[in-house]
C-alpha cells in the first residue's frame, strides 16, 4: 500500500530514559514532522497535555518512559501510564482512535529500541491517518 | 545642564510562554483533598495562573515558578517534586547558555537589570570573559544619589578617524579639515545576527531600535531594502569589494559603510574617500591570526575605523585551538599603541558579545565599541534551537514579529545592558566610557594572576 501522508508526532521523553532523542530522531525519515519534548520524568505529563495536543492538529503522541521499576521519582512512570490510558480512553469516545496515543517503555541503554519502537508508531500512525481535527479545522 | 541621555524602557511581555528553568512534577491523582493544599498556599500563585501551550509544549509553571521549594515542602503527601526542566538545559550551547538566554529575555521584558537574591554559587573563574574580572574599588562607598544622579556617567563613544593634532592659523581658526566622526551614546552598535529568521519584520525592528537609541545598525547591502530607507541616518550598509560596485547607489549618503576586508582593499578605499568623503569607512577584519597584520598596515594607511570580528562564541575563526576575542582584542590595541597611531583610528569588536559585562570586558581590552548580534535575536524570544538553518519553522515566529514590539524589547534590552555598564563605571569611579578603552589597571586577568602566582612554584603552563 503506498503511504502518501506524513504524520505530524509528537514524542513526550523522560530525560532519565533515552539519552539525546533528539539527536536520535534526526535519523527518521521525516525529522522535521517530529516535535520531541524532553520531560524531568514522565509523571510531570499532565492527559492536558496530550489533548491539547491533538486539538492543535498533532496526528499521534507517543511518551517514552523508564522501564517499570526504575522511574527516578519511583511513580512516574506508573502514572503516565495512568493517564494516557484516561487519554486512550476519550480518544476512543470521540472516534479519532485510541491508538495515536502509545506508552514506551526504553532504558537509557535502549537507543536502538528507542528508534525501532518510535518507528513502528509512526508507522501505525500512517496506517490510522490523518487526525480527524485536523481535518475539521 | 545638558539632557541626559535615557532609554525608554517599558514592559513589553513575550508572545509565547518562555521556557522555564523549573520542572514542576505534580502527583496529582495520590490527592487527599486535606484541605490545606500547598498549592494554594503558593505567594506568587503560579498553580492558580498556569495554563499549557500547546504550540510550544511549555506549561507556564516552570517558567512562572520562583524557586521557593514552599509546595514541595508543605504538600503532605509529597506529591509535589520539583527538578530542572531538560528543554531548559538543552537550549543554546557551551558558550550562549540557558542562563545568559533566558536573563537576556528577562531582560528585554523588563529592561531592568536582573537581580538574584540568592547570592552567586558559580565558579570565580571560567574561560572566556570569565577569566577577567573588573574592579569595583570604588564601590565602598554609595554614590552620592546613584548611578541616575547628578554625577552624570557619560556612555558616548566616537566612531571615525580622529586627528593626532589641529592645526590653526594666525587668527586662531581651524585650518585643519576635520574628518567625519559619529558620536554615539552607548557603546553599543547592532548587527543583523548570522543566523535566525530575519525577515523584514525584523529587519525594521532592528533599525527602528537603532534610530530610537540613536546608535547605528550595519545591514548586508542584499538585505538593505527600500522599508529601511526611512532609517538610513542609522544604518551601516555593509559591502565586498566585489559587490562595492553593484550597490553603490545604496552606499551613498550614509554616514557611515562597512567593507569586508580583502587583499587589495587600499584602491577601493582611496575611491570612496574620493566619492564620499563625508562617509566614515569600517573595515571588516577578521580575527583569524592575521589581524594584528592587517589593522597595522591599515591604520598606517589612514584607515578609520576597523571591526574585529571572531565567531559567534568569541572564538578566534577556522582554528582548531583559537584564541578567545580579548586576547585578540587587546593584542591588536597594544600594537596600535606601540605605533602610536591608537588614538587616531576606532575599534569596533564583535562576536560572543553576550552580556553586558562583555561589552566592558571588550572595552576594556581596547575595543571603542561592540557588535551585538545574537543578543538582539535573543530579545526577541529566540531559543537557538538553529531550527533556521534546517529550514524548518521558527518555534517562536520570529520572522512575523511586529515591528513596534521587537524594537521595544530591543530598547529593553539595551536600557538594561547600559544600567550595568554605569553600575561598572560608577564602582570603578569613571565617570566616561572613553577613559575605560584599553584600562586594563581596572581589570585583573585569570591567566596573568595564574602564572605571577604560580608560575615561579611550578613553571610555564604548557
Amino acid at each position: 500500500m503506498e503511504i502518501s501522508f506524513i504524520p505530524s508526532i509528537l514524542i513526550f521523553c523522560c530525560q532519565n530514559s533515552v539519552s539525546s532523542p533528539k539527536k536520535l530522531v534526526e535519523e527518521f525519515e521525516h525529522p522535521e514532522r517530529i516535535k520531541v519534548v524532553e520531560l524531568p520524568c514522565t509523571g510531570k505529563m499532565e492527559a492536558i497535555y496530550a489533548l491539547q495536543a491533538f486539538e492543535k492538529g498533532l496526528d499521534g503522541v507517543c511518551v517514552v518512559a523508564c522501564l517499570e521499576g526504575t522511574c527516578h521519582y519511583l511513580e512516574g512512570n506508573l502514572r503516565a501510564a495512568n493517564r494516557i490510558h484516561q487519554v486512550a480512553v476519550m480518544l476512543n469516545e470521540l472516534k479519532l482512535g485510541e491508538g495515536r496515543i502509545a506508552l514506551l517503555h526504553v532504558d537509557s541503554a535502549g537507543s536502538d529500541l528507542f528508534k525501532q519502537s518510535a518507528q513502528d508508531f509512526i508507522r501505525r500512525i500512517q496506517a490510522l491517518g490523518p487526525n480527524p481535527l485536523k481535518q475539521a479545522a | 545642564m545638558p539632557k541626559k541621555y535615557h532609554i525608554d524602557f517599558k514592559a513589553t511581555l513575550p508572545r509565547y510562554t518562555p521556557q522555564g528553568k523549573s520542572g514542576v512534577v505534580d502527583f496529582r491523582e495520590g490527592c487527599q483533598r486535606c484541605g490545606q493544599c500547598a498549592k494554594k498556599a503558593c505567594v506568587y500563585n503560579v498553580y492558580d495562573k498556569r495554563c499549557f501551550d500547546s504550540g510550544q509544549m511549555t506549561d507556564s509553571i516552570d517558567y512562572l515558578c520562583k524557586n521557593c521549594f514552599r509546595c514541595v515542602q508543605s504538600c503532605k503527601k509529597g506529591l509535589l517534586n520539583k527538578s530542572i526542566n531538560p528543554e531548559y538545559v538543552k537550549m543554546g550551547d557551551a558558550y550562549w547558555t540557558p542562563e545568559i538566554i533566558s536573563t537576556n529575555w528577562t531582560q528585554a521584558e523588563t529592561g531592568k537589570i536582573p537581580v538574584s537574591g540568592a547570592g552567586y554559587g558559580g565558579p570565580f573563574s571560567g574561560p572566556g570573559f570569565d577569566s577577567m574580572w573588573t574592579d569595583m574599588s570604588e564601590i565602598v562607598r554609595p554614590t552620592r544619589d546613584g548611578i541616575h544622579g547628578r554625577e552624570y556617567i557619560n556612555t558616548s563613544v566616537d566612531i571615525g578617524k580622529k586627528p593626532a593634532m589641529l592645526k590653526f592659523n594666525e587668527q586662531g581658526a581651524l585650518e585643519s579639515l576635520l574628518p567625519p566622526l559619529i558620536e554615539l551614546p552607548i557603546p553599543m552598535i547592532m548587527g543583523l545576527p548570522p543566523f535566525g529568521h530575519v525577515s523584514e519584520k525584523v529587519r525594521i525592528a532592528m533599525a527602528l531600535a537603532a534610530s530610537k537609541l540613536g546608535t547605528l545598525l550595519l545591514v548586508p547591502a542584499e538585505d538593505y531594502h527600500d522599508s529601511l530607507m526611512r532609517y538610513k541616518k542609522h544604518l551601516i550598509p555593509q559591502v565586498s569589494i566585489e559587490s562595492c560596485a553593484q550597490f553603490k547607489n545604496k552606499i551613498a549618503g550614509h554616514r557611515a559603510i562597512e567593507i569586508i576586508y580583502s587583499k587589495g582593499i587600499e584602491g577601493l578605499l582611496k575611491e570612496i574617500k574620493q566619492n564620499f568623503p563625508d562617509t566614515i569607512v569600517i573595515i571588516k577584519v577578521p580575527l583569524d591570526g592575521k589581524e594584528v597584520e592587517i589593522t597595522e598596515e591599515l591604520a598606517i594607511g589612514g584607515a578609520a575605523v576597523i571591526h574585529l570580528h571572531a565567531d559567534d562564541h568569541g572564538n578566534e575563526i577556522g582554528k582548531a585551538n583559537p584564541r578567545f576575542i580579548k586576547d585578540m582584542v587587546r593584542r591588536v590595541h597594544l600594537r596600535l599603541v606601540e605605533i602610536c597611531l591608537r588614538d587616531q583610528i576606532t575599534l569596533v569588536a564583535s562576536g560572543g558579545i553576550a552580556m553586558a559585562e562583555h561589552v566592558a570586558k571588550g572595552i576594556i581590552c581596547g575595543a571603542d565599541a561592540v557588535v551585538m548580534d545574537i543578543a538582539l535575536l535573543i530579545a526577541l524570544e529566540c531559543r537557538l534551537c538553529k531550527n533556521c538553518e534546517k529550514h524548518r519553522p521558527c518555534p517562536v515566529t520570529i520572522d512575523s514579529i511586529e515591528p513596534a514590539w521587537g524594537a521595544q524589547r530591543i530598547l529593553n534590552l539595551m536600557s538594561a545592558w547600559r544600567n550595568q555598564l554605569l553600575e561598572v563605571l560608577g564602582a570603578m569611579g569613571i565617570r566616561e566610557m572613553r577613559r575605560l578603552r584599553g584600562e586594563v589597571g581596572r581589570s585583573m586577568f585569570f591567566e596573568e594572576l595564574e602564572a605571577d602566582v604560580f608560575g615561579r612554584l611550578f613553571g610555564e603552563k604548557v
